[in-house]
This record gives structure tokens, C-alpha cells and sequence, in this order.
């Protein structure tokens, strides 16, 4: 179930990036028009604060996913030539530590969201509030940290 | 030195450790930066700790809803749509068709390809892994011996790191502040020079060992010109990309998002042409391979933002240039000894990690050197000013980074390749190598001594 959750949020994730770069070609094509025929049709209003707004919320929907398939680089160097029960016990702390951050970032991230919202923080250009694109980013902490959760149970493919 | 720069420098050491434990980069990263300033708030109590962890409300965000790195996403989700779309597979056979009757033509067929490739790729490992499934069964085929062919295929895959767009420029202006777009500019040269002395190093070796690469038969006409015909939508792709980007048509993101409507526009007509292409649930594989490769990357992000607050905290850069430039060093044989440093360390550590890890601390080094921050270029001890000594250095950094990925023990596109010859010993794919490495080593050299190479076309095209 989780891998699902996380390959459905990644996939969402990854058409929010579809939605940008359609967007942009969109941008760019007015941009052409505009310079053949001044004044017809404008530019998309406030493009960057919505490019910006969808990456911020798609970009945390991709780190479940990233941590199921074990995404995260590190430095083989020394652990490869360990025993295979060291070898399994630091890939555990890896995971640990990653659940560790992911509960941080979370519980961080809540904090933030109470005060965008409170601030009523808005996009400059666009005007829209901002704390409902951190929603997805929230959700998505907190399933990057289940999934870590999940790999360090008893009996999990590591 | 003081305890803040003792703190700064021991927790150096704690991040190589955890690095060495196999943590992951960028959880290593974040543990060194938050561990390292709950140390320092004990070491020197005006720097508070809870203030400190307070910046943890906003930076994630500010990190992942940033319009500047939104080009990592979008350039990583066009290599994917790519890389999954057939587009690798037209450009060899294009390249191919042109010439590879040469002796030797088809290895230079899949560097011409990786070049490509890398152009609207922007991983050099996505560049080998793909042109290695497209090109090394042709190779095979054609009767290339294995060492030639996995070597140029390996070495082919480094084109991705510095020929536009690329991800690890992009990373590079980042950490180091430096425009997105003037590093691109910068890097359009040294890429091509990359490709024309690998293909110089193809042919010299072919020349002295023939039996390197056989005779090719010649293509029926029909299939070259379709071949041909096949290569000039990919052709017209790139040239749209590299062009805009290097006219200022476009700035990064718009160039990006542009590439992906017509990565997507091309996969989608090749379907519907019956010549695979993409559809619906290959767009959605893009997705997942571009979470796990951006998931990665934005981690590591994060982490060199905190890792970099830290730093900054503990005062050990500031102190590192202060002593720099007081030292007697010469500039030259400190940025030779920096270079030689990335070398060995890209035998161990991965590219990405050396770019956020290691170059935060040699840039204020280096920029002190040169005489500060206002240096005119007249009076720096390069002959740059700040501005373009980062560019120049962004591109010599870049170049000897991606020699790391083709240096043995780690380097990672020796794997790669290896993985898709399982046949074929690792110590002829090395071997193989040997005869790129001269070559870049050849490029380091023309780059240190004519920085005009990285500097000529953003200059020209600043006006």
C-alpha cells in the first residue's frame, strides 16, 4: 500500500511538472504573439510565481518515491568492504536517519504552515494564498517517513 | 584559530566520517549542519540554537518552491521523456548514417550521439546508460572490439555533465551564486571541445590498431535516408534548446519547460507512427525515474543550504580566504593543487557530493587569491574579475568532477557500461578509458592556459 501511495504521489508529482512545462510552452507562444502583434495578447500574468508555487508542491510528492527506491546517493568506499551484518546495520542507521529527518522536516514544516497561514502570506503577482501549497508537502514528509519507517521493520527487504 | 572555526573544522571530519558510515549524502549533510550549530550555540552561546531551528519553518519550502532550481525538475523530466521516447536511438542512427563508414565511425557515432543526447539530457549517467542500450549492441554487432566500445561509450556518458543543459552546471551556479544562464554560455565551448577530442582520440587509436573497429558496410540508401531524415526533428529539438539558451532567447526554466513540450510532442507522434515513442504509461515511468533522480538532488540541495548556514556560522571560510590571502601561496599552483584534490576525490566520492560538499570551501579560497571580491581583472592574480573567475572555475571544476566518472574505483559510469557488457572484464572497459582520459587531460590543460575558451562566447554574448 505505501508503494503504491508513494508511486501515485511521485506520478502526481511528475504531472504537476507536466502542467508547468506545458504552462511554460504556453508562455513562450504568447510571448512570440506578442512580439508579432503588440498589445493582442499578453504574457501569462504572474508565470514564476506559479512556476513556482507547482514546483513547491510537486517537488516534496517525489521524495517518497525517491526513498522507496533507495534514491539517496552515498559514498561506497569503506562500508562495501565491511561484513554483510555491518554492511546491513549502517544501511539501518541510513534509513533510521532518514526517518529521523523526514519527522523533522514534518514537524517543522506544520509550524510553517500554521504561520504562512496566519500571516496570510500571498503569491506577489498571482495573489494566492500561500499555505495550501504547502499541504501536499506535508503529506508527502509524512509518507517519505512512513516508508522509511517501513523499511526498518523486522523482516523488510532492507 | 578560534573555537568557532575548531567547531567548523571538527564537524568537517564528522561529515567525512558519516559519509565514509555510507549515510546518505544529504542526511549526512543535514546532521553535520544541525548537530554541528547545536555545538556551536554551547561553544559560543550568542548563537542561539532555538532561533537557529526556528529558519526550519520556511527553508524547506523556500528550497523546493524556488523558481531558479525549477529547471532541475523540468531538465531531469525532459532526459527521462528522452531517454524513454526513441529520440537516442534516431540521433545514432542519424549520426550514424553520416559517418559511420569511416574506420572507427560508428564509436564516433555514439560520441556524437552522447553529445547530443547530453543536450537535452543533462545527466551523465542517464547520457551512458541510455546510449549504452542504443549503441553497444550495434558496436557488437558491427564486430568493435569490446575495449573500444565500452570505453567510448563510458567516456561518451561524461558529455552529459557539461554540454547544455546541465544539471550539475545548474548546481554549481547555485551553490556558488553565479548566473545559470552565463554557465551554459560558458560551457557550450569545452563541451564541443570535449566531443572533438574525443573523436580525435577514437581515430588515432583506430589508426594505430585497426583491429580495433572493422570495416563497416556500407548502408543501403533507402535506410540512410531514412536514417537521415529520422535525425532532423532531433537535430531541430536541440538546436531549439542549446540555441535558445545560448541567443538569451530563453532564460533556463522556459528553456526547460520548452524542452519537455517537445520531448513529449516527439515521443507522442512516434507512437502514433508505430515507432515506439511514448505513451501514457511511459510518461508515467518518466515520472517515477524523475522523482527518484530529482527527490535525490533537491535532498542534497537542502542540505548543502543548511550545511552552507553552518559554515558560514562557524566562520571557517571567511577564515580560510582571510588566510589565503595573507598566505605567500601562488594562485596558480593552489588552483592546480584544487583541481589535482577534485581528481582524487572524484576516485571516491560521487559528482554531485564534491560539487556541494567541497567547492563551497575552495571558492572563497580561490576568490581571495585573486585578490577579493572587487578585484578588477587587470590587477587579479588570474586576470579575471570575480565574476568570471567563477564561471572559469565552475567550467575547470565541472571538467575534472566528470573525470571522476570515469576513473576507476567509483567511477560510476565504468558500471554502467559494465553492467550492459556483463561479458566484457571491467579492466578493458578501464583500459578502454585510457586514451578519453588522455584527451581530457588534454582539455584541462587548453582550459587552464586559454580561459578564453570558457569566457569568449559569454562575453560575446553579453555584447
Amino acid at each position: 500500500m505505501l508503494e503504491r501511495a508513494a508511486a501515485a504521489l511521485a506520478i502526481a508529482g511528475g504531472t504537476i511538472l507536466l502542467a508547468i512545462a506545458a504552462v511554460t510552452g504556453l508562455n513562450v507562444l504568447l510571448y512570440l504573439a506578442d512580439a508579432l502583434a503588440p498589445g493582442r495578447l499578453g504574457i501569462v500574468k504572474g508565470y514564476e510565481d506559479l512556476v513556482r508555487l507547482w514546483v513547491g508542491a510537486a517537488v516534496p510528492m517525489l521524495l517518497p518515491w525517491c526513498e522507496l527506491r533507495r534514491g539517496h546517493v552515498a559514498v561506497d568506499l569503506l562500508a562495501e568492504r565491511l561484513p554483510a551484518a555491518a554492511q546491513r546495520a549502517l544501511e539501518r542507521l541510513g534509513v533510521a536517519a532518514s526517518l529521523t529527518l523526514a519527522l523533522f522536516l514534518a514537524f517543522w514544516m506544520v509550524q510553517g504552515l500554521l504561520e504562512t497561514r496566519a500571516d496570510g502570506r500571498i503569491a506577489s503577482v498571482l495573489g494566492w494564498p500561500e499555505w495550501p501549497f504547502l499541504l501536499p508537502g506535508l503529506v508527502s514528509l509524512l509518507l517519505w517517513a512512513a516508508v522509511a519507517g517501513a523499511r526498518l521493520l523486522p523482516g523488510a527487504r532492507g | 584559530m578560534s573555537e568557532r572555526e575548531l567547531v567548523g573544522l571538527g564537524a568537517l571530519v564528522v561529515l567525512v566520517l558519516l559519509l565514509l558510515l555510507r549515510l546518505p549524502v544529504a542526511v549526512a549533510m543535514l546532521a553535520t549542519g544541525i548537530g554541528g550549530s547545536w555545538v556551536l550555540s554551547l561553544v559560543a552561546p550568542f548563537l542561539r540554537f532555538e532561533p537557529y531551528l526556528r529558519q526550519f519553518k520556511t527553508l524547506f519550502w523556500n528550497t523546493v518552491a524556488s523558481y531558479d532550481l525549477s529547471v532541475v525538475p523540468l531538465f531531469v523530466l525532459m532526459g527521462y521523456l528522452a531517454s524513454r521516447g526513441g529520440l537516442a536511438r534516431d540521433l545514432f542512427a542519424g549520426i550514424q548514417a553520416l559517418v559511420g563508414r569511416r574506420r572507427g565511425g560508428v564509436a564516433m557515432a555514439a560520441i556524437g550521439a552522447c553529445a547530443g543526447f547530453g543536450a537535452v539530457c543533462g545527466s551523465s549517467l542517464a547520457t551512458a546508460s541510455t546510449m549504452g542500450r542504443v549503441a553497444l549492441p550495434e558496436l557488437r554487432r558491427l564486430g568493435y572490439h569490446p575495449r573500444l566500445s565500452t570505453g567510448a561509450l563510458a567516456a561518451g556518458g561524461t558529455l552529459g555533465i557539461l554540454i547544455p543543459p546541465s544539471v550539475p552546471l545548474v548546481i554549481y551556479a547555485i551553490v556558488v551564486e553565479a548566473s545559470i544562464l552565463e554557465m551554459f554560455r560558458a560551457a557550450i565551448l569545452p563541451g564541443l571541445l570535449a566531443v572533438a577530442l574525443f573523436l580525435a582520440a577514437i581515430a588515432l587509436r583506430v589508426r594505430r590498431d585497426p583491429g580495433l573497429a572493422p570495416e563497416t558496410p556500407a548502408m543501403l540508401p533507402a535506410e540512410r535516408r531514412t536514417a537521415l531524415l529520422r535525425l532532423l526533428p532531433v537535430l531541430l529539438l536541440f538546436g531549439a534548446i542549446i540555441l535558445g539558451l545560448g541567443l538569451g532567447l530563453f532564460t533556463p526554466t522556459p528553456a526547460a519547460g520548452v524542452g519537455v513540450c517537445l520531448v513529449l510532442l516527439y515521443g507522442v507522434v512516434l507512437r502514433r507512427l508505430g515507432r515506439g515513442g511514448l505513451d501514457r504509461s511511459e510518461i508515467g515511468r518518466a515520472s517515477l525515474d524523475t522523482a527518484v533522480t530529482t527527490g535525490m538532488i533537491y535532498l542534497i540541495l537542502f542540505a548543502a543550504e543548511v550545511l552552507k548556514g553552518f559554515f558560514a556560522r562557524t566562520g571557517l571560510p571567511a577564515a580560510l580566504a582571510a588566510w589565503a590571502a595573507a598566505s605567500e601561496l601562488e594562485p596558480w599552483l593552489v588552483l592546480l593543487a584544487m583541481l589535482l584534490l577534485l581528481v582524487v576525490l572524484g576516485c571516491f566520492l560521487e559528482s554531485l557530493s564534491m560539487i556541494v560538499v567541497v567547492l563551497p570551501f575552495f571558492w572563497p579560497v580561490l576568490l581571495a587569491l585573486n585578490g577579493g571580491e572587487a578585484v578588477g581583472a587587470p590587477d587579479a592574480a588570474f586576470g579575471l574579475d570575480a565574476d568570471e573567475l567563477k564561471v572559469w572555475f565552475g567550467i575547470l571544476a565541472l571538467v575534472v568532477v566528470e573525470l571522476g566518472l570515469i576513473t576507476p574505483p567509483v567511477g560510476l559510469n565504468l558500471f554502467i557500461i559494465g553492467s550492459l557488457a556483463p561479458d566484457v572484464p571491467m579492466r578493458e572497459t578501464v583500459r578502454g578509458v585510457a586514451p578519453f582520459l588522455a584527451a581530457e587531460g588534454l582539455r584541462v590543460a587548453l582550459l587552464l592556459l586559454v580561459p578564453a575558451l570558457s569566457l569568449a562566447l559569454p562575453r560575446w554574448l553579453a555584447g
